[in-house]
């Protein structure tokens, strides 16, 4: 068994079944002969988490990891990066290096630092750059500058206004992605070959509304409006390119940690809960401040956000913070008040905004680490989470607070699976959590302890 | 939660740990979250 993995980050069904088909004929044959569908993503649909989710078959929870920057411990503010030391479970390339078979890993999100496997790993864009020891094994560095012409991690300083120079850098990066992929996969041994390609997701935050009539800012015309459409196009060549240069008989596998959607506006989290009251500060901020560098008074709040792609709220509790308000006893009743509260907000217009608030302990078997009291999709993600204070526009945002951001996360990305003897179809109930169980499954693997998914082909 | 209500601690066997520090270097830490907080995933 031979299994290549195609990671379209942010890859959206809307898009990829529908919307750009038609432009995709190499995609559209593959799903001709896949079992395919939308895949239900993680509780949040992040990139870090997700791909390790996907990879290990366990859930955020079960990793300890919430997002890119997770609390430490309860104190206020020490923050730690999710990088690949947090994700302590194996994932599929650990696995099948102690059954002696080779994997080939590129740009798989949650792989910086590079760990030792059998076969090689070029690390993700949390790689801070390509200066560092950012592959595994190191001399595999020197190759891969040599074969790109110097690999690029991610797109640079994305938040601007240099629109053009941004949109080359999402094409070649997906190019050179994909030409990287090409020759591993040609010269070097292995069972698995997986990677990832960022472009569709710095392509859709960076010009949904130009694209997509979806987006309420979209305003048909205008000098982007094609530009969706000519990197699928692309994406497209680029796929046909790589197909073409597996070996005969390899089990194809294009997937997606998440999707996409418009993003309507910002909501300012940390602003409402000061008129809320659970927040209160010292110093009012001068100025547009993030929360950690906020004068917080401590002593006087109950509840604080960080901010995102989705919201994230922290309880200040009684012997568990340093300063907590809230008693253990009442917490509760504290958490169930809040999830009514964010619950019922309206938007900018006064309609209710749906939004939803989690309690960790409802989507996940187990809650490691230092996990969010509540998990907070504003508007259901079309909003996302502004933790900055200061901002001076009230609760809602619309314009280039921090940038200019055109989409957020959306909770189903696509799964297409094409292999010799394996069934074909459309199918709607796929998660995620399926993706590791399929592919232990298909390699003779047992699942390890704590997966839930299912095998899906 | 334990039961009687009261917050569980946090469990400690998964999730980022003081093995983490070495990871970023001050700087490069400051690159990663600048990066991170254009492309609005952290703010």
């Amino acid at each position: 068994m031979r299994i290549a993995l195609i990671g379209l980050d942010c890859g959206t069904p809307g898009l990829l079944f529908d919307r750009y088909a038609e432009e995709m004929p190499t995609l559209a044959a593959l799903r001709a002969r896949s079992l395919w569908g939308p895949l239900e993503s993680t509780a949040p649909p992040i990139t870090v988490p997700a791909w390790s989710c996907m990879l290990s078959g366990l859930t955020p929870g079960e990793l300890g990891v919430y997002g890119f920057r997770n609390r430490r411990d309860h104190g206020y503010g020490n923050l730690a990066f999710a990088t690949s030391r947090a994700i302590r479970a194996p994932r599929l390339w650990d696995l099948l290096g102690q059954t002696g078979r080779d994997s080939v890993v590129l740009g798989v999100p949650g792989t910086y630092p590079p760990s030792p496997i059998r076969g090689c790993m070029v690390s993700c864009f949390l790689a801070p750059s390509t200066e560092v020891e950012f592959t595994f094994p190191p001399e595999v560095r020197d190759e891969v500058q040599q074969v790109t012409g110097g690999y690029t991690l991610d797109v640079a300083d994305f938040r601007a206004d240099d629109k053009a120079r941004i949109a080359q850098q999402v094409f070649d990066m997906t190019e050179q992605r994909f030409a990287l992929a090409r020759h591993l996969a040609t010269t070097r041994p292995w069972d698995f070959l997986a990677f990832v390609d960022m472009g569709p997701d710095r392509l859709h935050h960076g010009f949904w509304k130009h694209c997509v009539p979806d987006h309420p800012k979209h305003r048909p015309g205008n000098r982007y409006a094609d530009l969706f459409r000519d990197y699928y196009r692309a994406l497209d060549r680029h796929l046909a390119d790589f197909l073409e240069v597996l070996p005969d008989g390899t089990t194809v596998l294009v997937v997606s940690d998440h999707g996409g959607q418009p993003m309507l506006g910002g909501f300012c989290f940390n602003e409402w809960l000061l008129r809320e009251g659970l927040l209160t500060l010292s110093s009012p901020p001068a100025g547009p401040t993030p929360i950690g560098k906020a004068a917080i008074d401590w002593s006087r709040t109950t509840a604080w956000g960080d901010g995102g792609y989705y919201g994230r709220l922290f309880l200040n509790v009684e012997g568990r913070e340093p300063q907590g308000t809230v008693p253990a006893r009442d917490y509760e009743t504290v958490r169930d008040q809040l999830i009514g509260k964010l619950e019922a907000l309206v938007d900018h217009e006064g309609r209710p905004m749906g939004t939803r608030a989690f309690r960790p302990q409802q989507l996940y078997p187990e809650v490691r680490g230092v996990a969010p009291d509540l998990i907070v999709y504003f508007g259901d993600l079309r909003w996302r989470a502004v933790g900055s204070l200061g901002l001076g526009q009230g609760l809602y945002t619309f314009e280039n607070d921090t940038g200019p951001d055109d989409a957020n996360h959306a909770s189903q990305g696509v799964f297409m699976l094409a292999g010799d003897g394996l069934p074909s179809g459309r199918a709607d109930d796929m998660s995620i959590y399926d993706v590791a169980p399929t592919l232990q499954h298909l390699f003779g693997l047992p699942a390890p302890p704590g997966q839930r998914g299912k095998v899906l082909a | 939660m334990t039961t009687d209500g009261t917050p569980a601690e946090p469990e400690p066997a998964q999730g980022p740990d003081e093995d983490d520090e070495d990871v970023y270097s001050a700087s490069e830490e400051d690159q990663i979250a600048a990066r991170l907080e254009a492309l609005g995933y952290i703010d």
